[in-house]
């Protein structure tokens, strides 16, 4: 019992490093893409000086970051707005955490699950953590002790509880077809190209995107961020490493979404008309971990080209958005999909 | 394992509903009784039931307090003034009623022989799995279930029914006037 | 145990409430194609009302009863289905003017007013603490959302929050009484708990008596009954006057009707226990009551405290612990929820110049000009303090009848002083119609047809029980000896 304690402790600890790692790399190079990207559609070139092809500009931005002057203000309240841009970056990583990087891997003889936490109410645990990521963004624009910053917090903490309603109400479609709230299960029944769970549920797909969008705070649904409405939102007052970290957690929630909606949707660590599930040799589990990473890299190149196309909506707009549209058609989908599993057995057990 | 796990999650749930009462500022209350949510859900799970340990963070941590911490914000209260003379004999009179209340319930709890139904083991696999809870709620539970759904109805309604009001706006003289009325 | 629960058995045993129910969402969707403000969505609500009054007595004649695990069906649960759907007929029909003036809402009050009777339903019809509970908040919450609805004043705002406040503590103590009592008895039903505590071997530990403690106080809160009772005055004199006419009469109703029931099916062995705290807080009760509203200047905060004393004097015969005193205590809340009723109506006709105050002034020499309303009142005033030939007169001889059968010689006697004092403060408003000179400037009284029937009617069921009571009063014993335990 104590060596096997042990050994799961070093094996989490282990996969844990490295998935941090890999994160926070990430996080550093999606910044990267993102001005390379808005540079393609521009039609300009993006950061190159910093390295060949600008690839150490994360790496230059970063000391910048950590060079610049610390400062706090005088009178906000310090103990919390030291604190917001913790809360902002947790509940990302925890997501992160939960979602199944690949299959089982044999590694030194032992299986190695490549999901940090496999929880049997996986989902759940993920939209549990999303609804916390609003308190960083709230007590961010509170402590400030600035008009601005309370507004643009405000504003951007009441679109993040709205959509994140019609985020996880759409989410339900998925669970009525699979039948279970495990992650890697979810994943585990999408082994062939026809049974991706995003054919079967387009509209619950679409949805699930579009609540996203405004749960990351992305264009069009970036009002909150907008410096000609809000100078800097809830983030004005912070400089250097604290800015550095409201950023950086924005750009981790955006990898694990669309992580998230590739293992949803899109099957997952799964390939195509290969089989992993049975296979647990190391190459077939780095082969799903790079499907996987090649879909969640789709992704957020489709929500930085949804940033340079759509121009921004108003707040009101958004909220109502949010609460008369989306919502309301999520409730449909369900009910929709419902009638489908009941009615068709076909729907199903798909071919 | 299971007997730190508990001493660990219960000292977090009772330290920090300590913290939540003795606080003057408001907004700290709120984030300590989030953090008492965080310990609650733990203790939860230790239990066997992780649908509601889920559905806790979900629910209450997630939305409830938000929209506390919203109210509290927007009300942008003072710190809680000192209270000053006279308050002093209620409040000990209150914290010895208090003690006497725990010690109370303390004994009572430690000395009562609950009933037997809890220290059978379960042997059902899916016990407090969304799948179990899910089919005990839509088969002998259904109608108090939907009468949940009125209750929740009923509160929307209630909401609505207290702020609904006609805002006009208009300019008079270079003055924006907005007038407020309650709509019938 | 709860694996053979027929879903349709449960809802043939809430077929009144669905009833209710489906009506209260029919109107809603109706209201969204009416004009605002028109008198047939009111007139519609009255008339669906006595339908449903109708359809719930053919079920009764039907004799169709329903036991199931949780929710029950049989003349103990007719009986005040069709009190609370009559209490909902009669607020439809008394509250027209009152709703005209303050421009009050009226689709979204009559919803909440429809789901709280609904909840009081739920609440009589349960077999089982938790989906007791559930009624007791559907109703509460509505309430607590009624009481605050004329938003511009601050009485109402904070009559609202207190009762909102004090209200939700008082829940967190029942729950916790029920959560204790589960953990000792392992179950929540309350023929289970009857079943539990009947077997001897199972000791009767602290912990039960201290969960039993915590489900007393939170009933005792619900009957505001001191000294839980701070709520009351306020939350009573700050709701609009129709909502308090409701108020004084739904919840305390479903409140008492539920503890007797749960003292019938679950507590029948341990009942004696419970009788001194009941004496205590009955006597309080009465005593604070009748002692406070002696000094009221205000004839809507009088009706509050009245109301408390009338609760002290139910809580008489609930230490009664016989059929006899539980039969009386439902025929005492027929007559209490309708004089109720109608002298709240009479309040705010009376209170022409709509202000806040209610004060006796604004009765001096109303026999003269509005003869036909000063008799009402006159009667809901004298039925209230218990003069013969009243209803009320008749249901607090009853209970002081029970009481003295089973021997509670202290009780009776003091019951019978605190409705003498009480007399005063009711016959005072008599004094200020008749004998009181006219003020020089008065405003009309704007009221309309629908206030005339109601109040006609509920003078009517006054006399008849006053006069001719023997029918009720079987009635009222046969509902309560006949409360489906366990079939």
């Amino acid at each position: 019992m104590h060596t096997e304690l042990w050994s799961l402790i070093i094996e989490k600890t282990i996969f844990g490093v490295i998935l941090l790692a890999a994160i926070m790399t990430g996080a550093a190079y999606v910044t990267l893409a993102e001005r390379k990207v808005a540079s393609w559609f521009q039609d300009r070139i993006g950061p190159n000086r910093a390295g060949p092809l600008g690839l150490l500009q994360p790496l230059a931005d970063g000391i910048k970051f950590f060079l610049k002057e610390d400062m706090i203000p005088k009178n906000v309240h310090k103990a919390f707005y030291l604190l917001a841009p913790g809360i902002a970056a947790i509940p990302p990583l925890l997501i992160a955490a939960s979602i199944p990087w690949g299959n089982q891997i044999e590694l030194l003889g032992k299986a190695i699950k490549l999901q940090m936490i496999d929880l049997n109410v996986g989902i759940l645990f993920i939209f549990a953590f999303a609804s916390i990521g609003v308190y960083g963004v709230m007590l961010g624009g509170w402590a400030s002790n600035n008009k601005y910053s309370l507004m643009g917090g405000l504003r951007s903490s009441s679109q993040m509880i709205s959509y994140e309603l019609a985020q996880g109400t759409a989410v339900v479609g998925v669970l009525l077809l699979a039948g279970t709230l495990s992650l890697d299960e979810i994943v585990k029944q999408q082994d062939s190209l026809t049974k991706w769970y995003v054919w079967r549920q387009p509209i619950g797909f679409f949805i699930f995107f579009v609540a996203s969008l405004a749960e990351l705070a992305r264009v069009p649904f970036d009002l909150p961020e907008a410096e000609n409405e809000l100078v800097g939102g809830y983030h004005t007052e912070y400089s250097s490493m604290k800015f550095g970290l409201f950023q950086v957690s924005e750009y981790i929630h955006l990898i694990v979404t669309s992580a998230l909606i590739s293992t949803l949707y899109f099957g997952g660590w799964q390939i195509p008309f290969v089989d992993i599930a049975s296979n647990s040799s190391f190459i077939y589990g780095v082969l799903g971990v790079i499907s996987l990473l090649l879909k969640t890299v789709f992704f957020i190149f489709v929500f930085m080209w949804l940033r340079w196309t759509l121009p921004r909506f108003r707040y009101d707009q958004l909220m109502s958005l949010g609460w008369k549209f989306l919502l309301e058609a999520a409730f449909v989908w369900i009910v929709i999909t419902a009638i489908l599993v009941l009615a068709f057995p076909w729907y199903k057990t798909w071919f | 394992m299971i007997k730190i796990a508990f001493i660990i999650l219960s000292l977090i749930s009772i330290f920090s509903a300590l913290m939540v009462i003795s606080r003057k500022n408001p907004v700290a209350s709120v984030l300590w009784l989030v953090f008492h949510f965080f310990g609650i859900a733990g203790l939860y799970v230790l239990l066997g039931a992780h649908f509601l340990a889920a559905v806790q963070i979900i629910v209450y941590a997630g939305a409830i307090m938000v929209l506390f911490l919203f109210v509290v914000m927007m009300l942008n209260l003072n710190l809680v003034n000192n209270e000053k003379r006279g308050k002093i004999i209620g409040k000990s009179i209150g914290a010895v009623v208090s003690g006497l209340v725990l010690v109370l319930f303390t004994y009572s709890i430690r000395t009562t022989k609950w009933n037997e139904l809890f220290f059978n083991q379960v042997t059902d696999q899916e016990w407090g799995t969304a799948v179990k809870l899910g089919s005990l709620l839509f088969s002998n539970w259904l109608v108090p279930f939907q009468i949940v759904g009125i209750l929740l109805f009923a509160a929307v309604i209630g909401v609505v029914a207290l702020m609904k009001r006609k805002i006009t706006r208009k300019v008079e003289n270079g003055i924006v006037i907005t007038q407020e009325e309650d709509v019938a | 145990m709860n694996s053979t629960i027929d879903i349709l058995d449960q809802v043939n045993a809430n077929l009144p409430t669905i009833i209710l129910l489906s009506f209260a969402l029919l109107m809603l969707l109706i209201d969204l194609f009416l004009p605002k403000r028109n008198h047939l969505f009111r007139s519609l609500l009255a008339i669906g009302s006595l339908c449903i009054v109708y359809l719930v007595v053919k079920l009764l004649l039907q004799e169709k009863t329903v036991y199931t695990y949780f929710f029950s069906l049989d003349s103990f649960s007719y009986f005040f289905h069709i009190l609370f759907i009559t209490v909902l007929v009669f607020t439809f029909l008394l509250s027209g003017p009152y709703f005209e003036r303050t421009k009050i809402k009226f689709p979204e009050t009559s919803l909440l007013l429809f789901f709280s009777t609904a909840g009081a339903m739920i609440m009589i019809s349960a077999n089982d603490l938790i989906v007791m509970f559930l009624g007791l908040e559907l109703m509460s919450i509505c309430l607590y959302v009624l009481a605050g609805m004329l938003r511009k004043r601050v009485q109402s705002n904070e009559g609202a929050l207190k009762y909102f406040l004090l209200g939700a503590f008082s829940s967190g103590f029942l729950l916790y009484g029920i959560t204790l009592f589960y953990g000792i008895t392992g179950s929540t039903n309350y023929s289970e708990v009857n079943q539990w505590i009947s077997q001897t071997s199972n000791k009767l530990s602290l912990t039960f008596w201290i969960g039993a403690g915590l489900i007393l106080i939170g009933f005792f809160f619900k009957f505001a009954s001191v000294p839980f009772h701070f709520w009351s005055p306020d939350a009573y004199e700050g709701a609009p006057t129709p909502i308090t006419a409701f108020f004084s009469a739904t919840p305390k109703a479903a409140a008492f009707g539920t503890f007797i029931k749960i003292l019938i099916v679950a507590f029948p062995l341990v009942v004696s226990d419970f009788e001194l705290i009941l004496k205590i807080i009955a006597i309080a009760t009465m005593g604070i009551g009748n002692f406070v509203a002696l000094q009221q200047k205000s004839v809507k905060r009088m009706l509050a405290y009245s109301s408390i004393s009338h609760a002290g004097y139910l809580m008489v015969a609930l230490v009664v612990k016989s059929n006899l005193g539980y039969s009386s205590i439902l025929l005492y809340l027929i007559v209490y929820s309708v004089t109720n009723l109608g002298a709240f109506t009479i309040a705010y006709l009376v209170n022409r110049k709509n202000e806040g105050s209610y004060s006796y002034e604004d009765y001096n020499g109303l026999a003269t000009k509005y003869p036909v309303l000063a008799m009402f009142m006159a009667l809901f005033m004298i039925s209230l303090a218990g003069i013969p030939p009243t209803g009320g007169f008749f249901v607090k001889y009853y209970i002081f009848y029970s009481a003295l059968k089973a021997d509670q010689l202290l009780l009776a006697i003091l019951m019978a002083l605190f409705s003498a004092i009480s007399v005063y403060y009711y016959l005072k408003v008599i004094v200020h119609m008749y004998m009181k000179p006219l003020p020089d400037s008065y405003e009309t009284i704007k009221s309309d047809t629908h206030v005339t029937m109601g109040l006609i009617f509920s003078s009517l069921i006054i006399i008849i029980i006053g006069v001719a009571p023997s029918f009720w009063l079987t009635l009222t014993n046969r509902s309560v000896s006949n409360i489906l335990i366990n079939p």
